[in-house]
Formats: C-alpha cells, structure tokens, sequence
C-alpha cells in the first residue's frame, strides 16, 4: 500500500496534537477546576461545620471555661483530621487541637484570622510547615451579644488527594475522554486514507501513462482538489500524445518519402559514421542497412573513390560533386554520380555530410554504346567514301593512263556506293525496328509459318542459283504463329542470305520448323565454314564480323544479324546460333505461338542491345 | 579511461583503412598504366607516394602514442602491434606501386611491343588479394585472410610461368631484352605486392587467434 507515507504523517501527528489537546484540557479541568470545586464545597463544609461549632465555642469562653474549650478544640471531631483554632480579639491563641496555648502566639497576621476579625468569614490556602502539607482555612468572627467580635473560631482541614467522588468523576472524564480520542482517530485515519488512496490513484494512473498505455484516463473519487488534479493530468496526457502522434507520423512521411526514392540518401556525422542511410542507398553500394547503421563508411564500404569524395564533401562549403567507382574492372562494377553538401545544424555547427547518389552505371554505358557505335558507322561510312572519292579524283583529274582502267574504275565506285547504300538502308532498317518496337508499333497477328518461309526463299532464289546451292523446305502445312509477316520474312531472308553467302557452291542449305508446347522453332541450316565458338557471344553486335575481309568482299554490312535479332524480339521471340569450326552453323528462331507467351518479356521490354 | 582508448582506436583504424583504400589505388592505377601505356598516369603514381609515405609516419606516431598513454593488454595490445605491422606492410607496397609505374613508364615509351604474359590476369589476382586482406582486417574475417594466404601460390605459380615465357621470348627476340627486362621487373613487384598482402593477412590471423601462422604452410581448405 502506497499509503503509509501521507497516512503515517498526518495521522499520528493529527492524533498527537489531538491527545496533546485533550490532556492538557482534562489536565486542566481535573488539576484546576475540579479541584477548586471540591477545595469551594470543602471550604463551604467546613464553614457548616465551624458555624455549628460556634455557639458551643461562644459559651464555653463566656463561663470561662478554657480547658473545656481546649478539649473541644482536641475533640473535634470534623472530618478529615480538623484542626481547631480559637484565638481572642487580637489574634492570640486561645486554644488549638494540634498543640497547648500558652506561647502567646498570635495568629492575627494570618490572612483568614485578618478577615474574621474585621467582622468576615475568612478562608485561605496555605502550606502548613508543621504538617508539612496544604491546609484550608476556615475562620469565622465569634461575636457577643453586644455584636462585638470576642475572637476568632477557626478551622482547618489539609488539601488531600481527591476525595472518592472526585476520582470517580475522573475515571468517567477518563474514560469519555479515550472514546472521544478513538472515535476523533478513527475519522481521521478515514479521511487520511481516503486522501492518499486517491493520490495513490493518480500515481498508478501517471505511472501507467509513463509507460505509454494512453488508453485509460485516471478517474478518483474523493476530495474536490484530487478529482481536479486527476482531472487536469489526464487533460495534459491528452495533449501530449496528440503531440507525439503529429510528430511519428510527420517524421513517417519524411521517412516514406525519402525512403521511396530512386536516389540513395545517406548522412554522416564528423567521423564519417553513418546517421541514416535509406534503402536506394543501401541497395546501390551493395550493403545491408542493417549492418551499415551506425557504422563507419570506410569500413562498410571500402572504397577509396567513396572516401575522398566524402572527405571533399566535408572539408569544402559548396556543395560538390564526384563520380564513384565500385568494384571496378568486376563484372558488378558500378558508377554511381554523388552530390554532396554539408550537414549543419542551426546554431552553424557542423553536423556532418549529406550525399545523394544516382546509379548512373546503365546511362555510362549506353553513352560507351552510343560512342562506339557512332566511331563504327563513322569508319564504316567513310571507308566507302574515301574509296569513291579517290577513283573519282583520279577517272577526273587523270586522264589517259585512267583511261585504261576507265570501266575498272567505275565499277569499283559502283560497288562501294552500293555498299554505302546498303548501310544506310540497314541502319535505316534496324533503328526503324527498334523505334516501332518502343513505340509497340509492330503489329502481329496469327500467321501461317511456311508461307513466310516459302517467300523468303523465293527471294533468295536467284543467288542460290547463282552458286547451284540447294534450299530445303521442312515446314507443316499448318504451323502458324502470332507474327508479323514481312518482317519475319525479312529475318528469314537475312538468314539465308548468310547461308549462301558462306556455302560452297553445291552444297545444301536447309530451313526447318516445327512447333513445340507453347512455342515455334525456325531452323536455318548450312554447310558452310561455320564459326568459332570465341564469336559466338558477340555475333548479333552490330557491326560484328568475324573476318572483315571476307565480309566485305561478300558485301556484307555487318548488320544483317543484328537486324534479325531485333526482328525476332519484336516477337517476343529469341534466336540462338550453334556452330563450330568447319562444321556449318544453325541458325533457331524461338517464337512463342501467342503474343501471351512471350520468351522475352515482349518487345517493350527490351533492353537496347549492341 | 576506456573510452578513451576506443575512441583512439578507432581514429587509428579509420586512418589505416584510408592508407589501405589510397595503396590499393595506387597499386590499380600503376597496373593499369603499365598494361595500357599510360605514361601520365604511371607519373601520377609516382608523384603521390609522398602522400603514403607521410601516412604511414602518422600511423606509426599514433600507435607509439596510444602504447605509451594507455599501455593497453590483451586484444587491444595485438591489434596495435597488427595495425603497426601492417602499415608497415602498406608503405612497401605502396613503394612497389611506384615502381610497378617506373616500369609503365618505360614500356609507354615502347607501345610497339606486347607484353608477353598475361599481365592482366596477374594483376587482377594481386589486386583481389590486397583488397581482401585488407577487408579481413576490417571485419576480422579469419577464413578471408586464410584465402588471401592460400591465393599467394597462385600468384607465385604466375611468376614462374612468366619467367619461362621470358626465357622464350629472350632466345627469340634478343633485340628486346631490355623490354623484357623491364616487364619481368614489373612481374616481380607484383609477386612482392602478393606477398605484402599475404604478411597482412597472417597478422589478420594473429590478432584473432593470437597465433602467429607466418612461415607455416597453409592447409586451410575453404
């Protein structure tokens, strides 16, 4: 019970200065006005008694009977061992119980023996040495019949202990007074208890909010000033938990939204230890958020580009900006471009750093993609050009020994502007593929297979013929597919062309389908000088030739595979090439049979390719 | 007290893992402008080893300094003396960066000739196995710095294969022998880099398990 602390203060004090009260008024009353009530009715009896005595007394001086009068005064009988005095109008002892006359005493300074011989009843309280007690005194004028006062009569009783009367009258004031002490206790301690509980009650309720329940509100019942402040309290808590939940959530947006950006955030205090971090960050350096909380950067990522960028970002008071290379030379390698600022606090102290850093790796290498292939066409294009430009120059400005190789000349510019137009058409051809295939241009519909395949071969036909070669058809009369008919007879074409270009005169050159559970198989086949397997990963890049010379003196563009590998994305499909050395090559054409199962992701999804 | 000391420690750390990061850049830049010819970035190398030299010099001046304040025992006292030994280890490889760049130098001067050995395979191996060692030591990684030891005898089993290429080549091209000479030199620091990096490592092992495997073979098997 938490009570003991206000209870076991105010009640024994409250009980201390109760019974404090109590004894010192019943001290009072007993010591002081009981005993002067009794001490007033004792004087009141003895008075009775002296009067009664007078008469007696009066005669026995009158006859002169002094002994008499002294056995009187030992003979007294009064109760409580009086002590009888008579003493003559001017003070002196006449007789005493308690002791012989004779020693002329005079008593007449006494203050009761003054006042009877002024014609009053006198009464005092006094020590007696003697007796070595209280005495009262009692003393009445003892007048003749001519109204003149002859002596004194005097009595006296010693001032004891309280008379039986008394002491009962004591034990009952006693006793009232302990029933009062206990009934007054007992409400107090009532009051007392009721008080703390109540407080009690706020302080479990204050405790409870401490520990974050905000569900219950403190309710007491007791005095006015408890139920208030139990009152005001929960009003306080109220307030503060609206507070606090305006402050989580303002600080849950601020986290959301930082945390649902593509960019990395992280910030540092002084020492490069991390004060927050959010996941794009965690995710682009290749940390786990966990582990990096707390930790310092150098350790969690090592990286020297990282450090001194941090190191620029701290020491300078513009922001800055750098380039960071992880796992470089990896095949994970990754660049990240950082921008960097100061973190200060308002009062110009410095916090630390803040960085932001954007995955830039794609965009670096799509630049590489674009700068080779724009120095490739460059090369390409200006090969043919020079060439041209000199026979011109030369059939121009010399004549006669030109002359002679005049037609030579011609066709050589004939065959190099050809070649120049079919690089421009090509290109023309692969960069309209991809711009349809971004733009879902393409457009596909179920289609029969041989059909295509029958086209494509009736266009190569006459250089087949050319070199006796052979093309086989294996195609089921029903095999159709989600596609787009020219273009796929394009690729075809394209295929083919290769494989008579690189066939020996004679020989076979195939083309297969078949269909498969959810997709179609093309298959063109040669006999020619196949290609080794170091090329094979790199054979639909664009401009990729295995052996320039022999490329170009076949015209070849170096875009035809290209060109087909797109043709084929565009339908969702894939191509896969299987050669070896001296052992011909396999062209396959993947395509799903409807445009929903796509093998590729769809042509939308398409990475731009080299 | 105590947190005096972590606190130093961990300034000391932070500084040895920047001495680490700035090596391991100089020893890539110097492989890379030996292997493309690049004689300006080869000079850049040279000129910043003052920049690890005075690293090192700081590092070995804080560690004199926390012995002497606080006279630390146990764990703390190994790793001071780890992260001693250890820099120690980085400033010589930071002087072999620079004369892996002398060596570039010379050979930009000769771009018409071709290294005879598969340089890049080599550096690339050296490279991982200074990263790593020092990663082991970051996060006191035992079984990293097992590896690390066991990837030295790639490396010296690299060196030998380089050295009897070059005996070939020298018989067939005489004329050459200065560039081959050159590009053995080169092939060495790179076996010495490994080595460095293998010293780090075993002193990776003996803070952890307060056992000093140097000169012991390695058997760890992954």
């Amino acid at each position: 019970m938490r009570t003991p602390n206000l209870i076991w203060r105010l009640f024994p004090a409250q009980i201390a200065i109760l019974l404090a009260i109590l004894a010192l008024a019943s001290w009072y009353y007993g010591t002081k006005v009981l005993q002067d009530f009794e001490t007033t009715e004792r004087l009141e009896g003895l008075e009775i008694g002296t009067l009664l005595l007078e008469p007696r007394v009066t005669e026995l001086v009158r006859e002169g009977k002094f002994r008499e009068l002294g056995e009187i005064c030992r003979q007294s009988d009064l109760p409580g061992a009086v002590r009888t005095t008579v003493v003559d109008r001017d003070g002196l002892l006449l007789c005493d119980s308690s002791r012989e006359p004779g020693n002329r005493e005079n008593l007449s300074y006494n203050p009761e023996i003054k006042a009877a011989l002024s014609g009053e009843v006198g009464t005092a309280i006094r020590f007696n040495g003697a007796s070595d007690q209280d005495m009262l005194y009692v003393a009445i004028p003892l007048i003749a019949n001519d109204r003149q006062i002859w002596g004194v009569l005097r009595n006296a009783v010693p001032v004891t202990s309280p008379s039986g009367a008394l002491r009962k009258l004591n034990q009952r004031v006693g006793l009232g007074l302990l029933l009062a002490i206990i009934t007054i206790a007992w409400l107090t301690y009532i009051t007392t208890r009721r008080i703390s509980r109540a407080l009690g009650e706020i302080t479990t309720g204050a405790l409870r909010y401490a520990g974050g329940d905000f569900s219950r509100k403190i309710t007491v019942s007791g005095p006015a000033e408890v139920v208030s402040l139990a009152q005001a309290f929960n009003h306080m808590v109220a307030q503060l938990d609206k507070r606090l939940k305006e402050e989580a959530s303002r600080r849950n947006e601020l986290e959301t939204v930082v945390s649902s950006m593509v960019e990395g955030v992280i910030a540092f205090d002084h020492d490069a230890n991390i004060l927050y971090m959010n996941d794009a960050a965690a995710l682009q350096l290749d940390v786990s958020r966990f582990e990096a909380q707390g930790g310092n950067i150098l350790e969690v990522v090592r990286n020297i580009d990282l450090l001194r960028f941090i190191q620029k970002t701290m020491a300078g008071a513009e922001p800055s900006e750098g380039t960071v290379v992880l796992n470089r030379g990896r095949e994970d390698e990754r660049i990240l471009q950082m921008h960097g600022a100061q973190l200060a606090d308002p009062v110009m102290k410095r916090l630390g750093a803040l960085i932001v850093c954007n995955d830039v790796t794609r965009l670096l290498r799509l630049e590489n993609l674009r700068r080779d292939f724009v120095a490739n066409v460059s090369h390409e294009l200006k090969t043919p050009i020079t060439s041209i430009k000199g026979y011109v120059e030369t059939l121009l400005y010399e004549a006669g020994e030109a002359r002679l190789h005049f037609r030579e000349f011609l066709g050589i510019i004939l065959k190099h502007a050809n070649r120049l137009q079919a690089i421009v058409e090509d290109l023309l051809t692969l960069s309209r593929i991809e711009q349809e295939s971004r733009r879902e241009e393409i457009r596909l519909k179920e289609g029969s297979i041989k059909e295509v395949l029958a086209e494509a071969i009736e266009v190569c036909a006459t250089k087949a013929a050319d070199k006796l070669i052979e093309i086989s058809l294996h195609c089921p009369d029903d095999l159709s597919a989600v596609i787009n008919p020219p273009l796929l007879e394009q690729a075809i074409s394209n295929l083919l062309d290769n494989a008579i270009k690189y066939s020996r005169p004679e020989s076979m050159v195939s083309v297969e389908a078949e269909s498969l559970d959810s997709e179609v198989l093309i298959r063109v086949s040669d006999t020619g000088p196949g290609i080794a397997a170091q090329h094979l990963p790199r054979l639909f890049e664009r401009f990729y030739v295995i052996d320039k010379a022999r490329s170009r003196k076949m015209g070849g563009t170096g875009l035809g595979l290209t060109i087909v590998k797109h043709i084929v994305q565009s339908h969702g499909g894939k191509i896969t090439a299987n050669s070896e050395s001296g052992r011909g090559s396999i062209f396959t054409i993947h395509l799903p049979r409807s445009s929903r199962d796509s093998l590729t992701g769809g042509p939308a999804a398409q990475a731009p390719v080299s | 007290m105590q947190k005096h000391l972590q606190r130093d420690m961990e300034i000391l750390k932070n500084k040895l893992i920047v001495m680490g990061g700035e090596t391991e850049d100089r020893v890539y830049k110097a492989t890379l402008s030996l292997i493309n010819r690049d004689a300006r970035m080869a000079n850049d190398v040279i000129k910043a080893d003052q920049e690890i030299d005075q690293m090192e010099v700081e590092i070995e001046e804080h560690c004199l300094k926390i012995l002497a304040l606080y006279q630390p025992v146990a764990k703390d006292l190994r790793l001071i003396i780890a992260i001693l030994k250890i820099n120690n280890d980085l400033e010589r490889i930071g002087d072999l960066a620079v004369n892996i760049a002398e060596r570039g130098v010379f050979l930009a001067s000769h771009k018409e000739f071709e290294i005879f050995f598969d340089i890049k395979k080599m550096a690339l191996k050296v490279e991982s196995m200074l990263t790593s060692s020092i990663d082991s030591l970051v996060q006191l990684d035992v079984p990293l710095a097992h590896k690390v030891r066991a990837e030295d005898d790639e490396v010296d089993t690299l060196n030998r294969e380089m050295y009897d290429r070059a005996k070939e080549v020298m018989v067939q091209n005489p004329e050459h022998i200065n560039f081959i000479m050159h590009a053995i030199s080169a092939g060495r620091h790179l076996e010495r880099i490994a080595d460095h990096a293998t010293n780090i490592a075993e002193d990776v092992i003996y803070l952890e398990e307060a056992e000093i495997v140097r000169h012991t073979p390695e058997v760890y098997e992954d």
